[in-house]
């Protein structure tokens, strides 16, 4: 069935969603629609009987309406106004008024058709909208980016606070209707974009490239505006062919990653070599510039190998163990020397130093490798240096120690162990000073603190004992190093010094013979000055005494003089025998055999034997030892000493002379005592000198005094002596000690 | 000592072990020009010591090996210690011995050799060791 | 030294000599090695004087008639040595017995060695030796020269320069501070265990060297100086 007019009009006004309301001339509602009954809450009758102002939230507002519809005027045909309305509830509502004059035929109007449309959703959208619009605004004020909106015209339509902020120098020209271009010359006018350079065509060039980017905008990209202040740009196209941008200071982030960069430059071109490996796979993540050169692999090939691949030296297994507790994370470095093998084969030693990193998700291994084929080489040599001089060392004949300054041993040579009879390892540790006796320690500790920066090399001369007991000269020279004015390590050489000591030893004591026998010349001029000059001097004054007195007639004491004089002669005589006998004697060869002591002093006495018996001398000899000496001058030896005994006898009991002998391991002593005056202490060892008289009573005796100094001639020249025994008391005791036969030749050949 | 000069004699004492030496020194003495001198004779240093106490003593002349004494160096210091402050003259057959060197050290103001003992040099001794040097050296102007 | 020491064999030593009395010993011995008893030393004087044996420098062994107003006419200024000294430099062998003027004072010796001789300081000295061979002084004349002109200059450097001498050694400084304490030569002796003698010679060496003439001036200049204190 054709929808009638009629019917569409029906259906359009019941289903209106405003409310509708028809009222007549009389200002009587004739009727309304469901919408205004529901809109309203009054039923349709109860709408009958209303009047249109009876809807009005003020009923003047309505009156003022209707003064203006009534009377009827032909110009005005609608009316549309917004005012409130009252709903049956009292609730007042927004609403926009639409009034149509309803006319009839002849264009007499009949009535008037009101339709009200409820604005309240409406507005409250209205509301939302505007609030909406303000927090985007306070949101983009807000935010610290900087925000910017070009329409399909490239023209500014918005930008935030920030966005000005960001380029101060551009912002003049930021007015909305601006061009993205008048604003990017500004700008760059203005020293805005100091990355687009100083000169026309490079700034032509980078407005053009900005352009570019800025009109196709492919990704975010970073641009410098100032030195060291960077700018993150984002641009979008929108759907309406507007571009959105964003900025966002990278500064601080632009910095991190350069220097990121740089590290990863450096680290790149080092000329280590540097690796990064999974911990657990071992597979490289990255390996440096160095280390693909000398593996001879592309960071593709590497990145399939693992660290084992490239370790010639050591077999799987093993190096897992090695890196067990890197694995593990129980130790985080590591360092061992490794043979790494390149792409063609080829080795070349290398020292890894592994540092185990815990980064987040997978910890990783950085290594850094060095290529220590020519450090090894270099440590060769000098290990080799060092063995040469080790053996060097060794062969010196010296004593090497290295110790602390409280002589505490770090080093010791071997000579210095051997001669210790020790091992040098038994020895670092102790003190070089204990290997010193006791009694030279502290001279010896003086002088190695004496040492100072100034004067650090001291040295002394000691006699050592060796192991097994032989003694040895060394010289020390002792070096203390300092550090700082303090010290810190004390360096000593022994050189063993025996023989040049020995040699010293030698011909000191031959200086000292030399000198012995000067002096026994000297004494023999003297004796030949004084003691034959003496008595030479008295007889000539006494002759001449005597001529003088015989001139003038004096003769009482002629007598004395001549008898002067030939006692002076006489005992020139003597003296002058016993020389000739002592210089026959003392420089006579000695012809050593051997034969029994007793020999020698049987025949001594018997020499001595009418003496002897006039005094009632004893001697006691039991003795059957065995010497090895000249017979002959043995027997003048004891012949001497036993007429000394004799003529110092304590008068007048007779003399008792007794031989006592001694055999020790070297030497033969001999002990002649007899208990006489004795001998002066004082004079133990003058009396052994020629001629030397102690008695002034002398010249009643016979002898010169000459007897002792044979007698020590003829005991030194066997390469024995003879003293006077101080410690006797009781009468004169001498000791002659005569070497035994094994040294007899030596010690005579020393002389 | 200007009256010991003035006076008749002047007391030398010889300390000798050789009583010759007495003999040939007494001779010597008398030819000495122009001195008058008293010779003592000792031939110990004991009795020495006892000689020079006893004071009297002008001068000494001491034998160096005076037995059983060393030498000088024993004998003289024991007359100073008795007080002796007189001229000392060491005299000996040798003087060569080094240590004759230190007499002044050991009290003893000269030494002599026995053979050069004659008239001129006791005459020299004399006069040298008797001069009051001292008051003459005050009184003269010197350079 | 070697030319002496070989000549003065057994003689008294030069190095050794100390006091006056060993350089009268070296001379004297020096003397008597020629052929000559006496000799004599002393000081020329510049002016018409006559020599002054009794000068405290002067050594001889000259008999005492030698000596003083009795021998001007051999040691005045107008006798024939000094006239000989003051003349010359070189030395030079004098026959007495054909010297015209003759020498009655001495009598006996028959020649003189006279030798001039020089200190340091440029003061002139003479030594004269008497002894009867003339023949063998003259062979022998450069060298007793050499030897007298050593132990002279030995002489001065011992005993005579010690007017020139600035410092005390140990002993003089010694007897100056017992001086200082009023202690007399004696009583000095008796301490230190020296002869009066001695003591006098050393306060006499000190004033000579501090050019003063009695012991209060001594003492006083030893202070003074700081010499002592």
């Amino acid at each position: 069935m054709p929808v009638s007019t009629e019917h569409l009009l029906k259906a359009l006004y019941e289903t209106l969603p405003d409310s509708v309301l028809v009222v007549d001339d009389s200002k009587t509602v004739i009727a309304a629609n469901r919408t205004a009954t529901e809109t309203f809450g009054h039923s349709a009758a109860e709408i009958l009987q209303m009047g249109p102002a009876d809807f009005c939230a003020a009923a003047e507002e309505f009156d003022q309406i209707w003064q203006e519809l009534y009377p009827p005027k032909t110009d005005l045909k609608r009316l549309h106004r917004r005012i409130s309305f009252r709903r049956k509830d009292g609730g007042v509502f927004p609403a926009e008024l639409m009034i149509n004059r309803i006319n009839s035929a002849d264009g007499r109007s009949i009535g008037l058709v009101v339709i009200i449309r409820d604005l309240t959703e409406i507005l409250a959208a209205e509301e939302d909208r505007l609030k909406a619009e303000k927090v985007l605004k306070t949101a983009l004020a807000s935010i610290s980016d900087g925000f910017v909106v070009y329409d399909d015209q490239d023209r500014l339509v918005l930008c935030n606070d920030a966005y000005r902020a960001i380029y101060p120098l551009a912002a003049p020209a930021m007015q909305v209707g601006a061009t993205f271009e008048s604003i990017l010359r500004y700008g760059l006018a203005h020293g805005q974009y100091p990355e687009a350079g100083e000169t026309p065509q490079s700034r032509e060039a980078w407005i053009e490239a900005r352009l570019k980017s800025h009109v196709s905008p492919a990704s975010q990209f970073v641009q410098e505006i100032a030195p060291d202040r960077w700018l993150q740009i984002e641009e979008i196209i929108t759907e309406e062919n507007y571009r959105v941008g964003v900025r966002t200071d990278v500064s601080a982030l632009t910095r991190v990653k350069t220097e990121a960069e740089r590290l990863g430059l450096i680290i790149e071109s080092v000329a280590q070599e540097v690796y990064l490996f999974d911990v657990h796979s071992g597979k490289f993540l990255s390996v440096n510039k160095s280390a693909r050169e000398n593996l001879q692999y592309s960071i593709d090939e590497l990145r399939m190998m693992t660290a084992g691949d490239i370790n010639e030296s050591l077999p799987a297994e093993e190096l897992a163990e090695l890196f067990k507790h890197m694995v593990s994370g129980d130790s985080k470095f590591l360092i061992f020397d490794a043979t790494h093998k390149r792409k063609d084969g080829s080795t070349y030693m290398c020292r890894v130093r592994l540092e185990r990193m815990d980064t987040r998700p997978n910890p990783v291994i950085l290594a850094f490798g060095e290529d220590i084929t020519e450090r090894l080489e270099f440590e060769r040599a000098l290990e080799r240096k060092q063995q040469e001089f080790e053996s060097l060392v060794r062969s010196l004949p010296d004593m090497i120690i290295r110790a602390e300054p409280d002589t505490t041993l770090s080093y010791v040579n071997e000579n210095f162990a051997r001669f210790y009879g020790r091992d040098v390892d038994d020895l670092a540790g102790r003190k070089f000073i204990h290997f010193f006796p006791p009694d030279i320690r502290s001279e010896i500790l003086s002088q190695l603190t004496g040492l100072s920066p100034e004067k650090p090399i001291g040295s002394f001369e000691r006699a050592l004992e060796d192991h097994e007991g032989h003694r040895h000269w060394f010289l020390w020279t002792n070096q203390m190093l300092f550090e700082d004015g303090e010290p810190v390590e004390l360096i000593s050489v022994g050189r063993n010094i025996t023989e040049s000591q020995k040699a010293k030893e030698r011909i000191a004591r031959q200086s000292r013979e030399l000198a012995m026998r000067n002096d026994a010349l000297e004494q023999f001029a003297g004796i030949v000055s004084h003691d034959l000059k003496a008595p030479l001097r008295q007889i000539r004054l006494f002759a001449e005494m005597i001529a003088e007195d015989v001139d003038a007639g004096k003769t009482d004491e002629l007598e004395v003089y001549s008898a002067h004089i030939s006692e002076r002669g006489r005992a020139m005589e003597q003296m002058i025998s016993s020389l000739l006998e002592y210089s026959q004697l003392a420089y006579q060869a000695i012809k050593p055999q051997p034969f029994k002591l007793s020999e020698a002093v049987t025949a001594a006495w018997n020499n001595l034997s009418v003496h002897a018996a006039e005094t009632k001398a004893k001697l006691s000899c039991d003795t059957d030892a065995e010497i090895f000496a000249d017979p002959h001058l043995m027997t003048q030896l004891f012949q001497n000493l036993f007429a000394n005994s004799i003529k110092y006898r304590n008068a007048p009991a007779p003399a008792q002379i007794r031989v006592v002998v001694t055999i020790n391991k070297m030497m033969t002593s001999i002990a002649v005592e007899d208990d006489g005056i004795g001998i002066d202490a004082r004079h133990a060892e003058q009396i052994f000198g020629v001629f030397q008289r102690l008695h002034r009573d002398e010249r009643e005796y016979s002898g010169t005094g000459i007897g002792l100094a044979l007698c020590r001639r003829i005991a030194d020249s066997h390469g024995g002596g003879i003293v006077l025994d101080t410690s006797f008391s009781g009468g004169a005791r001498f000791v002659i000690s005569l070497p035994n036969r094994a040294h007899a030749r030596r010690a005579a050949s020393e002389l | 000592m200007n009256s010991r000069q003035t006076s008749q004699s002047l007391r030398i004492l010889l300390i000798d072990d050789d009583p010759a030496e007495f003999t040939l020194l007494k001779r010597k003495l008398a030819k000495a020009p122009g001195a008058n001198i008293e010779l003592k004779f000792v031939d110990a240093i004991g009795e020495a010591v006892d000689c020079v106490k006893a004071g009297g003593i002008d001068m000494v002349f001491l034998d160096n090996r005076l037995l059983p004494n060393n030498d000088f160096r024993e004998t003289a210091p024991q007359l100073r210690t008795a007080g002796y402050v007189g001229p000392i003259g060491i005299i000996s057959s040798d003087l060569s011995g080094s240590y004759f060197q230190l007499f002044q050290e050991f009290g003893a103001d000269f030494r002599i050799g026995k053979e050069e003992i004659d008239g001129t040099a006791i005459s020299f001794i004399v006069s040298e060791y008797t001069r009051d040097q001292l008051s003459e050296n005050c009184a003269e102007d010197f350079l | 030294m070697l030319m002496l020491d070989a000549a003065v064999h057994l003689g008294p030593e030069l190095e050794l000599a100390v006091n006056r009395m060993d350089f009268f010993r070296l001379f004297k011995f020096l003397a008597s090695n020629h052929g000559c008893e006496y000799f004599g030393l002393a000081e020329i004087p510049g002016d018409e004087q006559g020599v002054n044996l009794r000068h405290i420098h002067a050594l001889h062994n000259f008999p005492d008639s030698w000596v003083g107003e009795a021998a001007t006419k051999t040691f005045g200024c107008g006798g024939p040595i000094v006239h000989q000294l003051k003349r010359s430099t070189a030395p030079v062998v004098m026959d007495l017995r054909q010297d015209p003027s003759g020498l009655d004072d001495v009598g006996g010796p028959e020649a003189a060695i006279i030798i001039p001789l020089h200190t340091a300081n440029r003061k002139r000295y003479g030594l004269v030796m008497f002894g009867d061979a003339e023949a063998r002084m003259s062979e022998n004349l450069a060298l007793i020269a050499l030897h007298a002109s050593l132990i002279f200059q030995r002489y001065f450097e011992v005993i005579l320069s010690l007017d020139s001498v600035c410092g005390l050694n140990d002993r003089e400084i010694q007897i100056v501070i017992w001086t200082s304490e009023g202690k007399t030569s004696v009583e000095i002796a008796i301490i230190l265990g020296l002869s009066e003698h001695t003591i006098n010679s050393y306060i006499a060496t000190v004033m000579r060297k501090l050019h003063v003439v009695n012991r209060v001036q001594m003492v006083a200049s030893a202070l003074r100086s700081g010499l002592i204190s």
